[in-house]
């Protein structure tokens, strides 16, 4: 029973690292294999909507310099590792001379907003609901909802996104079509302004919640159906503990450790589902900035919110694993 | 158990109040703006009357003094107002309502019309250009617009080549101040486009905008640092009817100056739009949706069938025309481009049976639905390019609207084809195919390359269409491998000559220094007579008639050798919204073009009126 040790937690972040270092990699290479030259396809295709540019090989040719793109690949890649664990991740490609820091600081709030309310709804809402769904207590009728939850799991965010679209803002009217808020409130912290973000937020996160929230219902309605038979409950509704005591500190503590995992897990797809999402609502956050990079090649923009994402569910799966020692003291990964 | 039960009972009442709470904000964006606005337009009605919102509060203009434009491009840096930039916000208001052009392209006339500037004149050799500017004109600080602020913008872009752009410089040797309104250009090789490509707005806006000397001139040296916005300042500072309210991530809200320099010189009256907005909506239903709930007053390109279900839901939804095609034409026009360098499409008698195979009134039926016309050049079918359009077809040039398959077959049989059991041509024991590239962004290029490639099938060439993404498309047709991998042929277009045929013959002419045209790699005698056609036309002056048996003579050429097969005229379905604003351009109208993302938009809302 050593709980968390030095070998262990130095073990994980070796893989952490490790993994950040393959990821990034990819990334590197992936946007390179896509066919044509940045700059060039984006001078072109700028000249075919807006007709003839005057020397605009002159013009191709300067960026190319400019972004050291005329460089060798390998001199490319050990500058990209390097200002990338510097968080040095230059200027944009399309959008010169904007930089891709000062991208992410506008995107990303919004979308850690979206994200992090989503995936505390889904937490806290799915393991409650789950836990009610599992417990052999819990009244028939209130059981027979259970599939109900599940309609959505099976299709796409970007599906359910279309739907809530099409049904409450196109037909009913009741949310707006796209944005993140009025722009006839005052940004800051006032409350026509939250009133605003909530509303122009409450599809988009409706939409990524409908979808992810059922498999941790099910998740958890399956732990809280296992632990209910397991000999340390029985022991105690054999001393008389009442059972929703029982629920709460036997049952519902020990099924939440995997749903941790999961959670940590999950943030990655909650975060890639977030992508298509935001691009139906224009919502101006990182899944937007990501869609729109790609579409555009713009490799420092591609580069840097993909690194934002690795680091983020990477992250998030080294706390759990480095956390989990000391949430369940029975889980060693010491020595004996 | 009873209290477990009240428990769990709570649980879900907590949820579900959760739930109301979070939608009980049950109205629309607009119905906010119209509510908040509304309630100041009552309370300004009771002590102005009908005269509206009050001067200097255009911030909460009514709904019906307001014109909400289509945002069709997602921006990054709202907050950078320099023009010059890559990602400039030209097109979400800054060139529509801020920076007026020194001139504007008439796309019917074929006219350059003044506005900043009255007039440009060229020596007879076009390489001196003298501008006379307009009097009166102001910048919205009150300062003077003058020669100082034209030879200080040009300077500023000799100095900063290729930075804001190489056009300026590759034309330019000096600019001198003749007074406070002449300006005179010494050019670096005779140029009788000049003031169109350099200086007026042709098909997108006026990339080479004038700016205000006594702004701009701390940044002369690095003009891409300087990011042109300080409200505090009253910045960006341009000469246009409207200043720049606010922005947020998808908004850009411009309210009126009604100190606009153009009243007073008498130019034009103040525009009736207290305020605008540029709106992004993402998708196209989303826009359609807005449009149909009166949320927005002019949408961009949009698909005919988006177009029937608004106008199916809103009778006040209308576009350039009042029956098919219902829009205009773009200055794109869509042709099959052909490697003429590939080992089988380098026969020119192949090529000719293509464009003989080609039903060009087909595609429109059944690519476009009726939404455009087929093409019977490679020129747009303005009333500016009548002249030439109208030579070519006296000529004998023009494109056929339908197919002649069997004079198709036998130009292949011709040459050594012969059909094999499968239907296909055949010889040497190879397949006669063509993989048409199209665009996977551009559902118009791939429905024109569906239809195309089924045309050639049914003559007896093995063809397909090729979806790619544009940066694909580009490659597969730029990069020079072995004439094995090279493409065959790809739907395309050509955004050149609007007024006048010269840009778009020398896309396929190539530069001067080059052994072969375009992406079609066109070479041998014909090209050659074609370029010395092309260099003819450069010595002329837009417009000019001497030009029309020129641009017959180039064409011969091109019929000659057929290295491309024109296609179709580009639909431009704009639909705009007539219940608040009436008077948009249409066919009966036609005083500019219907695109609300170019500079010429000024024209629309200096013409727009309101429909109560």
């Amino acid at each position: 029973m050593n709980g968390l040790t030095w070998k262990y937690a130095l073990h994980r972040i070796g893989i952490y690292l490790l993994t950040i270092l393959i990821s990034i990699t990819l990334i590197f290479v992936i946007s390179r294999a896509v066919p044509g030259d940045p700059i060039e396809n984006m001078w072109r295709q700028l000249e075919m909507q807006k007709g003839q540019i005057e020397g605009v090989d002159l013009i191709i040719d300067h960026y190319k310099e400019l972004f050291g793109l005329n460089e060798p690949i390998g001199i490319q890649y050990l500058k990209y590792l390097w200002n990338t664990v510097r968080f040095e991740f230059g200027v944009s490609f399309v959008h010169y001379p904007t930089s891709v820091s000062s991208m992410i600081g506008h995107a990303l709030p919004w979308t850690l907003g979206l994200g992090l309310i989503t995936t505390l709804i889904i937490f806290i809402f799915g393991n409650g609901i789950g836990a009610v769904f599992g417990w052999e207590r819990t009244p028939k009728f209130i059981k027979t909802i259970i599939p109900s939850s599940l309609i959505f799991t099976s299709i796409p965010s970007v599906l359910a996104a279309l739907f809530l679209l099409s049904i409450f803002s196109k037909n009913l009217g009741w949310f707006p079509l796209a944005g993140a808020y009025n722009s006839n409130v005052t940004q800051g912290w006032n409350w026509p302004y939250i009133a605003s973000v909530i509303k122009y937020g409450f599809l988009p996160v409706l939409s990524i919640l409908l979808v992810n929230i059922g498999w941790t219902i099910l998740g958890m309605r399956a732990m809280v159906v296992t632990i209910g038979g397991a000999d340390y409950v029985r022991l105690a509704q054999a001393k008389g503990l009442k059972p929703f005591y029982i629920l709460k500190k036997y049952t519902v503590r020990n099924a939440l450790l995997p749903q941790l995992t999961s959670l940590a897990l999950s943030l990655g797809g909650l975060i890639s589902g977030q992508v298509l999402v935001e691009s139906i609502f224009s919502y101006p956050g990182m899944g937007m900035l990501i869609f729109r990079a790609i579409r555009e090649q713009d490799f420092n923009v591609i580069q840097a919110t993909s690194y934002m994402f690795i680091l983020i569910t990477a992250t998030s799966v080294l706390l759990i694993d480095l956390l989990y020692p000391l949430i369940d003291p029975r889980i060693t990964h010491g020595e004996d | 158990m009873q209290k477990q039960k009240r428990t769990i009972t709570c649980l879900i009442a907590l949820m579900m109040i959760f739930a109301i709470v979070l939608s009980s904000c049950n109205t629309s964006p607009t119905d906010e703006v119209v509510e908040e606005t509304s309630g100041t337009s009552d309370t300004v009605g009771e002590e102005t009357a009908d005269t509206g919102t009050q001067p200097g509060n255009y911030e909460n203009a009514t709904r019906e003094e307001t014109v909400y434009f289509d945002a069709y491009v997602a921006h990054v840096d709202h907050a950078n107002w320099n023009p010059f930039i890559t990602d400039n916000l030209r097109d979400v208001g800054l060139q529509q309502a801020l920076i007026e052009p020194l001139f504007m392209l008439n796309y019917d006339t074929g006219e350059i019309d003044p506005w900043l500037g009255l007039s440009m004149e060229a020596n007879d050799t076009f390489d001196v250009w003298t501008l006379n500017l307009r009097p009166g004109v102001k910048w919205s600080d009150g300062e003077d617009f003058n020669a100082d602020d034209v030879v200080f913008t040009v300077n500023m872009f000799l100095a900063n080549t290729p930075d804001l752009g190489a056009d300026v410089a590759l034309w330019t040797e000096s600019v001198e101040k003749i007074n406070d309104l002449t300006v005179q250009f010494n050019l670096t090789d005779s140029n009788p486009r000049y003031q169109l490509d350099i200086w007026s707005f042709k098909i997108w806006g006026d990339r080479n905008s004038i700016v205000p000397e006594h702004i701009w001139n701390e940044y002369a040296d690095n003009p891409m640092e300087f990011t042109n916005y300080d409200p505090e300042q009253g910045w960006p500072v341009f000469t246009g009817p409207y200043l720049l309210s606010k922005f947020t991530e998808n908004e850009y809200i411009y309210v009126r100056n009604d100190n606009w320099w153009g009243v007073e010189a008498g130019f034009q009256d103040l525009p009736a739009p207290k305020r605008l907005i540029w709106i992004q909506y993402g998708t196209e239903e989303s826009k359609a949706a807005a449009m149909i709930a009166n949320d927005l007053d002019a949408m961009a390109n949009t698909s005919l069938g988006a177009f029937e279900a608004m106008t199916a839901a809103n009778s006040n939804i209308i576009g350039w025309e009042s029956e098919l095609p219902y829009g205009t034409i773009d200055p794109c026009p869509r042709y099959l481009s052909i490697n003429n360098e590939h080992p089988i499409w380098s026969d020119s008698t192949l090529r000719q049976a293509v464009n003989l195979a080609v039903d060009r009134e087909q595609i429109v039926t059944i690519a476009y639905e009726g939404g455009t016309s087929a093409s019977i050049s490679i020129f747009p079918q303005y009333g500016s390019m009548e002249q030439y359009n109208s030579a070519l077809e006296d000529a004998g040039l023009a494109a056929s609207k339908t197919a002649d398959t069997e004079a198709a077959k036998a130009l292949i049989e011709s040459s050594g084809w012969v059909l094999n059991a499968d239907g296909y041509y055949e010889k040497d024991g190879q397949v006669l195919t063509m993989s048409i590239l199209t665009i996977e962004e551009s559902m118009e290029t791939r429905r024109i390359g569906d239809v195309v490639a089924e045309q050639l099938r049914n003559i007896g060439i093995d063809a397909e269409s090729q979806v790619l993404s544009f940066g694909a498309w580009l490659t597969a047709q730029s990069e020079d491998g072995t004439p094995e991998d090279d493409y065959e042929g790809a739907v395309s277009f050509v955004c050149g000559g609007v007024n006048e045929p010269y840009v778009t013959l020398n896309t396929f002419g190539g530069g001067e220094d080059v052994t072969k045209g375009g992406m079609e790699r066109w070479s041998g005698e014909s090209w050659e007579a074609f370029r010395a056609s092309v260099a003819q036309l450069k010595n002329l002056a837009p417009g000019d008639a001497a030009g029309v048996p020129v641009v017959v003579e180039a064409y011969e050429n091109i019929i000659e050798d057929m290295p491309f097969v024109t296609l179709t005229q580009a639909s431009m379905l704009t639909p705009l919204n007539t219940t608040y604003w009436t008077n948009w351009p249409t066919s009966e109208n036609p005083y500019t073009i219907p695109s609300t993302w170019v500079q010429s938009t000024h024209l629309i809302i200096h013409n727009l009126q309101p429909a109560n």
